[in-house]
């Protein structure tokens, strides 16, 4: 089983390829500004260097959100398009599981991404990655009033700094690389969707929509 | 000769469209799904709304059109896509899609210039005769091109302020006509030419600026208002398209008699517009000119057109790479 994983969620572009458990590419891509002109060339390079073809991928494990609309659209379309024209299995899996799951020594973790202008996308786990506080957009404080009902070890995990020292100084906090092995294995037994139903979950409605109501 | 069969997608805007051309001439299928519902409400495209919409029916629109050409991917000879310009975010998802097709495939993959797409769309009803104008006219676009040869485009003039396309509605909702409003204007323009209106650029070039006339009109309807007099819209839109055709067709035939063509083209949204295609026909027989002008249904946003352009673009052994990108805004070359 050879499994592609895709992450364009954010300015971390990251390309990895899973052949039975075992990883046997993985690219980290940091501070990409635009997505389209990297995300096929790194795919196209990290299949040449393990000897494979499109064909010989299996299932395509791509991040379905939060995270940037434009980001999630490029990794989503790319996922889609490959699913439905070699038949592969695709599954979409969130940002913030994913944050978690490259995370360690915690009882429990929140997940963060940069939802812009003043708002956060979190999500709250326990050490067995059982929700605690579901994936939505919310402030800094109202993610604090959450983590203040909890005992334990709390850690902020991200993938992408955007909030700063100052802010996150009171936490236990840290920048994760997102571990792709884990998350693969993760999913293993996951049933795919069909390609046609993968979507971004942007957890926010586009500017327009807010106005209208 | 082995036949050429060229897959397109075009998501510039709010159409979500893909089609299989053979040849550069001959549509094996085509798919259009037309957003126009979900941005009436709006008063207008929202981007993030339509790139939205395009990657939740991308493969969808895919699966239909191999379904009813009755062909795979594997039969392609190459992949076209609109690249610009256009909405950058709805133009990515077109794009990803087809890079990935190129890719999977080992086949060409071809970035098409939306309006020489527009311009391609004339390939449907005749034979292209060098050297020839082209007139497009859109909402994002009034230009006049000279090509000498297929797939070599020379900009000889175009708009300095609003594309035509834009300021027909603009004036269309000032005037209280629902979106798009521009058709509508088209439609009401039966009655009398009796509104005074202002000239809009008249010199000896071929560039054309419309934002004045727009502003007048606004104007004139902001002033009757506050009067407390009713507008005959009828009349309004009477002589405003009189003085965008007008505008519009001499500056056309003048390119046609300087550059010496035997042919004229007509480009864009705006070619379905009733009025301009009339007087366009009227004046190029008065001339002797063969007028080439889309079908109506691929006047609009389409994937047809895309598969056309990309034949020649094919053929001339225009390439484009994994890394190609979205350009938002650029000049026909």
């Amino acid at each position: 089983m050879k499994v592609l994983f895709l992450n364009t969620s954010n300015n971390n572009l990251v390309i990895g390829i899973v052949n039975s458990d075992k990883l046997i590419y993985e690219e980290h891509i940091e501070d990409i500004k635009e997505h389209s002109k990297y995300v096929l060339l790194s795919i196209e390079k990290g299949l040449e260097v393990c000897d494979l073809v499109p064909f010989d991928i299996d299932r395509i494990i791509v991040i379905d959100g939060p995270g940037s609309f434009t980001g999630l659209r490029i990794g989503i379309t790319i996922t889609k398009t490959y699913g439905f024209a070699l038949k592969k299995k695709v599954l979409g899996v969130s940002s913030l599981k994913a944050i978690a799951l490259s995370s360690n020594n915690f009882n429990y973790v929140a997940s963060i991404v940069d939802a812009k202008g003043g708002y956060i996308f979190g999500a709250i786990y326990d050490k067995d990655y059982n929700i605690i506080m579901e994936e939505k957009c919310l402030t800094f404080e109202e993610l604090e009033n959450e983590i203040s009902k909890l005992y334990g070890n709390v850690v902020i995990s991200y993938n992408e700094e955007f909030l700063g020292e100052k802010i996150l100084k009171k936490y236990n906090h840290k920048k994760v690389k997102l571990n792709i092995l884990k998350i693969v294995n993760y999913y293993k037994n996951d049933n795919s969707v069909n390609f046609h139903k993968l979507n971004p979950k942007y957890l926010k409605k586009s500017q327009a929509e807010e106005n209208l109501v | 000769m082995k036949d050429i069969f060229i897959f397109s997608v075009e998501t510039s805007c709010d159409e979500t469209s893909c089609a299989i051309i053979k040849n550069g001439k001959e549509i094996i299928g085509s798919v259009v799904l037309s957003q126009i519902d979900i941005h009436k409400k709006f008063g207008g495209v929202v981007p993030e709304v339509a790139s939205r919409n395009h990657v939740k029916n991308i493969t969808i629109i895919f699966q239909e059109l191999l379904e009813k050409s009755n062909m795979k991917f594997e039969e392609m000879s190459a992949f076209a896509v609109t690249y610009g310009p256009g909405l950058t975010g709805s133009l990515l998802v077109g794009i990803e899609a087809v890079k990935t097709l190129s890719f999977i495939y080992n086949k060409p993959l071809i970035p098409v210039h939306h309006i020489a797409g527009h311009i391609y769309a004339n390939n449907l009803v005749g034979d292209f005769v060098f050297p020839l104008i082209a007139l497009v006219v859109s909402g994002g676009h009034t230009e006049l091109v000279y090509m000498k040869d297929h797939y070599d485009f020379k900009k000889i003039g175009g708009t300095m302020d609003d594309a035509v396309g834009e300021c027909y509605d603009k004036v269309a909702r000032v005037m209280g006509l629902s979106y798009p409003g521009g058709q509508k204007i088209d439609e009401l323009a039966c009655g009398q030419a009796n509104y005074k209106l202002p000239k809009p650029l008249d010199d000896n070039s071929y560039n054309f600026s419309f934002s004045g006339l727009k502003s007048s009109v606004i104007n004139l309807i902001h002033n009757e208002d506050q009067r407390g007099n009713s507008i005959n819209k009828k009349d309004l839109a009477t002589s405003f398209q009189k003085v965008i055709v007008d505008t519009i067709t001499k500056k056309t035939m003048k390119a046609i008699e300087e550059y010496n063509v035997k042919q004229l083209l007509l480009a864009g949204g705006v070619a379905a517009n009733k009025g301009l295609r009339n007087k366009l026909k009227e004046l190029c027989k008065e001339k002797h000119i063969e007028l080439l002008m889309p079908p109506m249904e691929y006047c609009t946003d389409n994937a047809v057109m895309i598969g056309i352009a990309g034949y020649y673009a094919y053929k001339k052994g225009i390439r484009g790479s994994l890394s190609l990108n979205a350009i938002s805004s650029m000049e026909l070359k």
